[in-house]
């Protein structure tokens, strides 16, 4: 009796206690839902669906165009967010406000909302080919708007904090004299950048990576709204099944094959971080 | 080719301000080989600034810093050849302690294979072989700054620089580190530069001391001399303790303002005047002295310490100027406040401060 006392008490069940209502809603909210939609693409007359799928072409290729979209998002999303974060962590007080403001504004802002400010400077006559056109640089407005250029610009702008925040998390707890130590050991810029600081943000990196990309897996309102009907991504593929054609089964299915797609590239990103990082001891 | 005479380091009419700030106002500083060199100042002095020029972490704003004779005023840190240990090691966490000591010469494209061997043979001599494989964290302070020491020294740089590097550690483990880098310098004739502000640490380990103060070298010369022979209040204080007399000289008299007379032994023109509170001897005995051969005065102990080795003893003169006096700590000759002593100091001992445009 006392000894089940004790053993409740510590660490370890404070943490159980405190994270309890969160459990609960996530829970009844998410696991509930999710496991009986799991459930219902199992039952025997939709299991075939799983079959359909797989053995279609047309379907496989939506799936390809959807990770080939998410790889596009996250390598332009780390090119663009590294340096800025770096770019972040030189920057004090009231400046360094200034850019957080600027980097999470967006956060703040519906997708929605931003989605058609997308549309907008995309747009046929929308500023930007108003700019091109003045500027001699076209005589015809382009089709940036409709296309799948215009939605990886949105998807790039949207999901940008996610690879910001935690690649600036790592990168402002590396020491300055670190930098200085390696060029005055004899290393270039470039060394300097391979041999120690992409070593010691490489937590941050892959975690912006894996937020980046399974959300980039997920994103509906941009390549409905900005592709025009040319982006062809699972999400939407979802929508259709659910929404038009009122067969849940079939967009269980789909659900399903994204979340293991999404399992799959976290199980990945751990296992390369496992090689990435070796023998360092976790903070 | 290599010329005696040339120094390792030749640093001329350096400059440098932030803002308004005038950090170094115009340093020349000339290093020979095999020369340890100490920078000794407090924090805002300017020996920062100027060890980091020397490193090629800053620019001047004009000026000249060489390094075995070629001009390295604009070139990158990896260009100099210099190794340096930071104040707080900066060893990379992400490497072992053998990939640490490697960096420098894989940067400077050694083979991996030769480089792990000069790397444990720099780690031997520190006396960290074993820790080869540990990662900078898994080390004590002291164990990390040795490694900081085997990576500055590994690729044999034509100059190291040592900013600070045994203010983390405590006093026992600093005094043995101390000695041991002395050990290596002087066995590998490795031109120093070494930053501190503690002046006891620049006594023992410097060939040469420089003070340095409001972005100026103050004085510049052997232990000995700075000790000895302080140009000015501020080099006097900052090394070691003083007494300081203000008032006028006459030949080889100087009249304190209190109207306290001393015997120089020699002539001067200078108004300041030191005397080490060591120099000074206290008696209870008084002993008809001759006015050439010591000083002599009547004073009174206001207050003492014991510091275990020795006794500090703050004292009165007749003519009211406090001093402080250094005195054995015998059992037999400790003195009572209220005390009445005779005071002695050689004329040897009395020195003037040549320096009158510094404080």
């Amino acid at each position: 009796m006392t000894g089940a006392l004790v053993h409740l008490r510590g660490p370890r069940a404070t943490g159980m206690l405190l994270t309890a209502p969160a459990a609960m809603l996530l829970l009844v909210l998410f696991f509930y839902p999710l496991a009986t939609l799991f459930l219902t693409t199992l039952h025997p007359d939709n299991i075939e669906n799983y079959a359909r799928v797989v053995s279609s072409g047309t379907y496989m290729q939506v799936f390809l165009n959807t990770l080939r979209l998410a790889v596009i998002v996250t390598v332009i999303d780390l090119v663009i967010a590294y340096p800025l974060a770096f770019y972040m962590c030189r920057l004090t007080g009231g400046s360094r406000m200034v850019a957080f403001f600027l980097l999470l504004i967006p956060l703040w802002t519906s997708q929605l909302v931003r989605t058609y400010a997308w549309m907008v400077l995309l747009g046929r006559n929308g500023p930007i080919n108003s700019a091109l056109m003045a500027l001699g640089l076209t005589d015809t407005p382009l089709r940036l708007s409709n296309s799948e250029f215009a939605v990886v610009i949105g998807m790039v702008h949207i999901l940008l904090p996610y690879m910001v925040l935690p690649i600036y998390s790592s990168a402002s707890k590396i020491d300055r004299s670190l930098l200085e130590a390696s060029r005055g050991l004899g290393a270039g810029a470039f060394s300097t950048l391979t041999r120690v600081l992409i070593p010691l943000t490489i937590h941050g990196v892959l975690a912006g990576v894996s937020l980046v990309l399974v959300l980039s897996l997920g994103v509906f309102i941009m390549p409905a709204l900005l592709g025009g009907g040319r982006v062809p991504v699972i999400p939407l593929l979802i929508e259709q099944q659910a929404g038009s054609f009122l067969n849940w089964a079939m967009a269980g299915t789909f659900c399903v094959i994204l979340l293991a797609m999404v399992l799959v590239i976290f199980w990945l990103i751990k296992l390369s971080t496992r090689l990435l990082v070796r023998g360092r001891v976790h903070a | 080719m290599t010329n005696e005479n040339q120094a390792v380091l030749d640093v001329q009419k350096i400059r440098k301000t932030y803002g308004r700030v005038e950090a170094l106002r115009e340093i020349d500083l000339r290093v020979a080989a095999g020369e340890f060199l100490t920078l000794l100042g407090a924090s805002g002095s300017g020996k920062t600034t100027l060890l980091r020029i020397i490193a090629g972490f800053e620019t001047p704003d004009s000026g000249r810093v060489s390094i075995r004779g070629a001009d390295m005023t604009w070139a990158s840190a990896a260009e100099r050849q210099i190794g340096m240990v930071f104040q707080n090691y900066a060893l990379f966490p992400h490497l072992t302690v053998l990939e640490n000591v490697m960096f420098p010469l894989e940067m400077r494209r050694i083979t991996r294979r030769a480089a792990a061997d000069r790397a444990r043979a720099a780690l031997d001599s520190v006396h960290l072989g074993v820790f080869g494989d540990r990662y900078p964290r898994q080390l004590s302070g002291g164990q990390q700054q040795r490694v900081a020491l085997a990576r500055a020294i590994v690729f044999e740089p034509s100059l190291l620089l040592l900013d600070e590097p045994f203010s983390a550690l405590d006093r026992r483990l600093r005094e043995s580190m101390q000695q041991e880098v002395k050990q290596l310098q002087s066995s590998l004739g490795l031109t120093t530069i070494f930053i501190t502000h503690d002046q006891e640490e620049a006594l023992v380990m410097s060939d040469r001391i420089a003070v340095i103060g409001g972005g100026a070298i103050r004085q510049i010369g052997t232990p000995a001399e700075i000790y000895y022979h302080p140009n000015s209040i501020s080099v006097a204080t900052f090394v070691g303790e003083s007494n300081i007399f203000e008032g006028a000289p006459k030949g080889r008299s100087f009249y304190a303002a209190s109207g306290a007379h001393f015997s120089l032994a020699a002539p001067t023109d200078c108004n300041r005047m030191l005397i080490r509170p060591e120099a000074i001897t206290l008696s209870r005995a008084s002993v008809p002295a001759d006015p050439r051969e010591a000083n002599v005065f009547a004073a009174q102990v206001l207050d003492r310490s014991f510091v275990g080795g020795f006794t500090v003893y703050r004292v009165r003169l007749a003519q009211g100027d406090e001093v402080s006096v250094r005195a054995i700590a015998r059992e037999d000759a400790i003195f009572q406040p209220g005390e009445t002593l005779q005071l002695t100091v050689a004329p040897a001992d009395c020195r003037p401060l040549t320096d009158r445009s510094a404080a």
